[in-house]
């Protein structure tokens, strides 16, 4: 719990990140906004080593399932592992985009591992190529390693994807039997959205991605047999493909027929025709206001305008395109702040980095996601997560409210040690408490019940037997209080 | 000089208020008092403690208290609450309303009569109105405490009309006790999720087996000290979809319905018989406007739950006037801010929290079980509500001890406020 309150930066890091631990205010509150900006995106500057604290004191803990800890092929501890990610990590925009492009492309770990296994599903969403016997790097380590990379190129990892190719069906697309399931998400979903294609579109795109299956080299005696991407120009679809919308520079709706060893031009000409259509920059620049901006009324029009334009601009860098989201005056006006409905990942990453974590562990937060409606890994289908307020019904707000009162408690005597120099009076208290936590504004009800709940079991001492007995409850109804679910 | 219109429990408290501050005010109503209004008439001891006047002058019309209150629910399960000492005050609007407009004439207002106002017009320096019969009124400030069907608030775009879910149509009869009465006048007779569609098929009571459900309905026996009310309401939308029948059948076979159990004698008299709404989904988003300040029923300050309008009706009409009394003059332009305020921090929360209730009751007939059977298995919480409608406790001390046993019921309100947190 840190005292000093800079809203400004913490309004940057609720967006950029996931709120602020106590070291991350003092390190950005040296800097102005857009140093703290450039800090941010830059973040291959800062060293990428967040994973090899998991397990040490001082951080949050992880819990492991079944005997050892084994986030690469255990997908509860892969969850704790990305938790763990989010609460620690000094690249929080590099864990915030990821989050972003999870929900983008939307890929459900459950049906992964009903086709292959338990173990496998695990492995091709979360593990890290580095630990993998086959080099096997899961669709969310991709989405990582590109967080703020060329959208183009995201694209063509994403259709190369080996959970991708199982989650949408891409293994059973092949000449004469198109399965269109890729073919209409990659235009509605991950890039021009609705609107803008028709359906003979969606059966030329499925042909153009025939062949785009897996195989499975390695050897399973030492683990590395794995599935990766691989052209299968046997069952390529060697005739043209002629869409609605421009796939070349000149203006050529047509691919034009190729043989079917170079057949797997079609598809990198089509990605690269998506990711070059205006409607694409428009389509990520309204999601990414709704990700940074607000969610509150409609979306500025001229803020997609713009940011769409530094889309084509910059070739689809998605560096200078969410640099540019962030200095916008609309990102920084005082309207814009609290703004958005916390994604359960938000709340509950931000409520340990604000309450404290040392003696908690992310495995406690694992049920209550799920009882939020966030699932990490495995979101309910390829639209991704229902946000803003579809994400509160009263059970998940109960929920919402019970994590908060389980960290709290949990950081029971940290806190009561913390509050000790603010226990002058209840208003001292509660002042530190709201300027830890920092919320929407409350009104003077809502403050004045929690004045209520300080002083409603007898006259005021500031012991430390109150401050234990009080701190706690009072963090627990702030962070469960409606205000601190905006973000 | 504040034109107030609408002379009702809001109207007539705020006018007193502000003519007992020494502001020129008028009172505008349509009618001439005496004139009836149909209500239940009942209201929560606690308006002594809100307004200690009314206590002496209470003693010119006629009134009646109880102790005792019947609660049932959807499967005739019911309970007995009983009180230590007076919990309700009952009265017949046709004198209530007419002493309280007689207290607000005594205090300096000038009461207009006859004055139906159909339009409205603001600007920056005023507010000017239209009667029916061609009357012209302007003043700087207008409180429109103009009812259920607020001309004033329409007209300035206040309230584009209630939602059929935010209205409960409520029908009933005020009948002197010659004619109809209850067998037992000491205590208030109130059914949660009662439905007559039922009542056709013998016990009165829904059965509603498939769905848990509960009709969004509920009847009531209120004794008066020389006549009787007996009503039934629906949400407006549960009405026109599921029910559909005429209100005064309804009412008709509710009586005999009564009168089949035991519970009333005599006949209805269908004379006495109106339909009504009561704004039951919590107050407007915005009370106010510029130079207007909506009180009472217009500005929906009614309790959702029990679908008491006259206390928050009272209270909302005296903010009103004490925010005028308290604004500079030049500073009118923080008038509706204030107010608005004002009303959030006495009643907001309660108002809001009763919306919830009600909802969370209607949502499934296992609750109002529940409620029903706390009340003799929880005399801790049936204390606190006494307690809480006699003005013993505040509304906080209540909500406290609710939100501690039930968390779904805490996480409905913080849910509700979130909602409101977000809008404004």
């Amino acid at each position: 719990m840190s005292a000093v309150p800079d809203s400004e930066i913490e309004h940057l890091l609720r967006r950029a990140g996931f709120g602020a631990r106590a070291d991350e205010l003092a390190l950005f509150r040296n800097m102005t906004t857009s140093q703290a900006v450039d800090y941010l995106v830059n973040y291959e500057q800062v060293p990428d080593d967040v994973d090899t604290h998991i397990g040490k004191s001082g951080y949050v803990g992880v819990n492991s399932t079944n005997g050892a800890f084994a986030p690469q092929s255990n997908i509860v501890d892969a969850r704790q592992r990305w938790l763990f990610r989010m609460v620690h990590s000094n690249r929080p925009l590099q864990e915030k985009m990821t989050l972003f492009w999870h929900n983008h492309f939307a890929t459900g770990y459950t049906k992964i591992a009903g086709a292959l296994s338990a173990s496998e599903g695990a492995r091709y969403m979360a593990a890290k190529a580095s630990g993998d016997p086959g080099h096997v790097r899961g669709q969310i380590e991709m989405l990582r390693d590109n967080a703020l990379g060329n959208f183009q190129d995201i694209l063509l990892n994403i259709a190369k994807d080996a959970a991708m190719l199982v989650w949408l069906d891409g293994r059973s697309n092949v000449k004469g039997m198109p399965q269109e399931n890729f073919g209409r998400e990659i235009m509605e979903l991950f890039t021009m959205g609705v609107g803008h294609y028709t359906e003979p579109d969606v059966y030329a795109a499925a042909r153009v991605f025939t062949g785009w299956n897996l195989a499975r080299p390695g050897s399973a005696s030492d683990g590395s047999q794995h599935y990766e991407f691989v052209y299968n120009a046997g069952a390529h679809d060697t005739g043209a493909k002629t869409f609605s919308f421009p796939i070349y520079s000149n203006g050529s709706p047509t691919i034009p027929a190729r043989s079917a060893s170079a057949g797997m031009q079609d598809g990198l000409d089509f990605i690269a025709a998506l990711a070059a259509n205006p409607n694409t920059g428009r389509y990520l620049a309204t999601k990414l206001y709704r990700f940074f901006v607000s969610e509150s009324g409609d979306v500025d029009a001229g803020w997609v305008n713009y940011i769409a334009l530094v889309y084509q601009q910059t070739h689809y860098d998605m560096r200078q395109v969410v640099r540019a989201a962030l200095l916008t005056p609309q990102f920084w006006d005082s309207d814009a702040y609290f703004a958005r409905y916390s994604w359960p990942a938000e709340f509950v990453v931000r409520a340990m980095k604000d309450i404290g974590w040392n003696g908690f562990s992310v495995f406690n937060a694992l049920t209550p996601l799920s009882n939020m409606g966030q699932v990490l890994y495995d979101p309910p289908d390829v639209s991704g997560w229902d946000l803003g307020q579809s994400w509160f019904s009263t059970s998940a707000m109960l929920s919402r409210m019970n994590f908060a009162s389980a960290v709290a408690g949990n950081q029971k005597f940290a806190l009561a040690t913390a509050a000790q120099p603010y226990n002058q009076n209840p208003e001292t208290l509660l002042n530190w408490v709201l300027d830890s936590l920092q919320t929407a504004p409350m009104t003077s009800a809502v403050t004045g019940e929690l004045n209520d709940y300080l002083r409603a079991t007898g006259p005021w001492t500031g012991s430390a037997a109150q401050l234990q007995a009080k701190v706690p409850g009072l963090v627990h109804l702030v962070a469960g209080s409606s205000e601190y679910q905006l973000v | 000089m504040v034109l107030v219109v609408g002379a009702g429990p809001a109207g007539a408290t705020a006018a007193r208020t502000l003519a007992q501050a020494g502001v020129t005010v008028r009172l505008l109503d349509r009618s001439n008092f005496p004139r009836n209004k149909p209500c239940g008439g009942g209201i929560s001891l606690r308006i002594l403690k809100r307004f200690p006047y009314l206590e002496r002058e209470l003693g010119s019309i006629a009134t009646h208290s109880v102790a005792r209150l019947h609660l049932e629910g959807p499967g005739g399960e019911s309970t007995i609450v009983e009180s230590d000492g007076p919990a309700a005050l009952m009265i017949r609007r046709y004198e209530f309303d007419a002493l309280l407009v007689a207290m607000a004439v005594e205090a300096g207002a000038e009461l207009v009569s006859g004055a139906d106002i159909v339009q409205a017009a603001a600007n920056r320096s005023g507010v000017s109105l239209v009667a029916r019969d061609g009357r012209r009124f302007e003043a700087p400030v207008v409180i429109a405490a103009d009812g259920v069907n607020s001309v004033i608030a329409r007209r300035l775009g206040l309230n584009r009309g209630w939602p059929p879910s935010r209205v409960a149509l409520d029908m009933m009869e005020e009948t002197p006790r010659a004619a109809l009465r209850d067998v037992d006048p000491a205590t208030l007779w109130v059914a949660y999720g009662f439905d007559p569609v039922g009542a056709r098929g013998g016990n009165g009571v829904a059965t509603n087996g498939r769905t848990t459900r509960v009709s969004e309905g509920y009847a009531y026996v209120f004794p008066k000290r020389d006549h009787v009310n007996v009503g039934i309401g629906y949400m407006l939308d549960h009405y026109r979809e599921a029910v559909g029948r005429p209100p005064y059948e309804l009412q008709r076979d509710f009586v005999t319905h009564l009168r089949r159990r035991g519970v009333l004698e005599g006949d209805s008299v269908e004379e006495n018989f109106t339909p009504f709404l009561i704004p039951v989904g919590g107050p407007l988003r915005t009370v106010g406007k510029g130079r207007v300040l909506l009180a009472g029923d217009a500005g929906g300050f009614v309790n959702g739950f029990t679908a008491e309008g006259i206390y928050y009706a009272m209270v909302s009409g005296d903010l009103a006037a004490r925010t005028i009394v308290g604004t500079a003059p030049g500073s009118e332009s923080s008038l509706a801010r204030r107010y608005q305020k004002a009303c959030d921090g006495e009643v907001g929360t309660e108002l809001r929290d009763s919306v919830l209730i009600q909802r969370y009751l209607f949502g499934n007939r296992r609750r109002i079980r529940r409620v029903i059977d706390g009340a003799g298995r929880r005399p801790a919480t049936t204390r606190l509500v006494l307690d809480f409608a006699i003005g013993r406790i505040p509304y906080s001390t209540l909500r406290r001890h609710m939100l501690a046993r039930s968390p779904m019921l805490a996480a409905g309100f913080v849910l509700e406020r979130l909602r409101h947190v977000s809008r404004s």
